[in-house]
């Protein structure tokens, strides 16, 4: 039951962080990003399955590998910056959280770029 | 990785807390000052390390 | 292995603790040995004046009335009047004692043997009192640094022990 551990997790760090915020407001951010850490931890350990499945598929509707292997970078990236993103919006700075999401965006375009081409080149074959 | 580490964290950020009240009601200002810098400097490096695993994860699961 | 870790962190705390214990002790003993030295000068000053002994048979009956720490001051005094002069024997059992005092607390306490066996009574019991008031400026000190530090070093021990062992678990 991995979803009654997220909850626990969340609600306990809640409490942490609600007092900590009365002593000592500097140590909330710490415990906010160790909740965070927790949670995204446990969650990924249960997304490697559907990883591993998706690679099962691809490869069995003969899809090329290399265009899966972009797809989960993306995820991967998607996620870290969404991380540092939520984090930076916490603590209230939220220029520095729009730069991360720009940077993430700009590296997200710069991988997926093989995919981009390879579609227009198909369009381009299928137009006269 | 743990929910150990947020406990304790919590309890750092208490007990310097209790520091820091004391030291001012000590009138030492500048020591209660310092000790608030220790500990968040202590945290920081727990935090830090569980961040670099994070990372490690992520870039093994989605082969970044 | 577990075992012995815990036992570790609980060393770590009881020595923290007892460390800041005693560091705020020194503070109370401090008032207290103070209080005693008051209070030895008080019965030396009544000696004087009511009764005509020699000097070293007045500090031993003082000895005998004050704590263990201050008496010892006394006894060594006495030894020491044997082979010296009395302001000398004073001054050198004063600064060998082992005690809680500050410097400044033994620089006013030497300041009772300067006429110590040199003038009359009067003099001699003025000079007493002249090391009473210092004595007694210095407990009004002593008293007023207790309540800043001696409760903060006790509470201060023991936080950084478990801050210590908090860390380190």
């Amino acid at each position: 039951m991995e979803i009654i551990k997220i909850i626990g997790i969340g609600l306990t760090s809640l409490v942490i962080i609600i007092i900590l915020k009365q002593y000592k407001p500097e140590f909330t951010i710490y415990a906010s990003i160790i909740a965070g850490l927790i949670i995204l931890t446990l969650s990924l350990t249960q997304i490697s399955g559907v990883i591993n499945l998706l690679q099962d598929l691809a490869s069995k509707a003969n899809i090329n590998s290399k265009f899966l292997g972009i797809i989960l970078k993306i995820t991967g990236i998607a996620i870290l910056t969404e991380f540092a993103v939520s984090i930076c919006q916490d603590s209230g700075e939220s220029a520095i959280a729009s730069k991360i999401d720009i940077g993430g965006k700009v590296i997200i375009i710069t991988i997926s770029l093989p995919i981009i081409s390879s579609l227009l080149e198909t369009i381009i074959t299928v137009l006269p | 990785m743990d929910i150990d580490l947020l406990f304790k964290i919590a309890a750092i950020g208490i007990l310097v807390a209790v520091l820091h009240q004391v030291l001012v009601r000590a009138g030492r200002e500048d020591q209660a000052m310092m000790t608030t810098l220790a500990g968040l400097v202590i945290v920081l490096t727990m935090v830090i390390k569980e961040i670099s695993g994070l990372f490690g994860t992520v870039r093994t699961l989605f082969n970044l | 292995m577990i075992t012995l870790k815990y036992i570790m962190l609980l060393l770590v705390f009881a020595t923290s603790f007892l460390l800041g214990n005693l560091i705020s002790k020194k503070y109370i003993l401090r008032v207290k040995e103070l209080k005693e030295i008051k209070n030895a000068l008080n019965i030396i000053e009544n000696k004087i004046k009511f009764t005509y002994e020699p000097l070293s048979e007045v500090f031993i009956q003082t000895s005998k009335l004050v704590s263990n720490n201050i008496a010892n001051i006394f006894i060594d005094a006495t030894n020491n009047m044997k082979t010296l002069g009395a302001e000398e024997a004073w001054n050198r059992s004063v600064e060998r004692t082992n005690n809680n005092l500050s410097a400044e607390d033994i620089e006013n306490i030497k300041s009772f043997g300067k006429l110590l066996g040199k003038t009359d009574k009067e003099g001699q019991i003025s000079q007493l009192e002249l090391t009473k008031t210092f004595v007694e400026m210095q407990i009004e000190k002593a008293k007023l640094e207790e309540d800043k530090n001696s409760k903060m070093y006790k509470t201060l021990g023991a936080v950084i022990g478990l801050a210590f062992v908090i860390i380190l678990i």
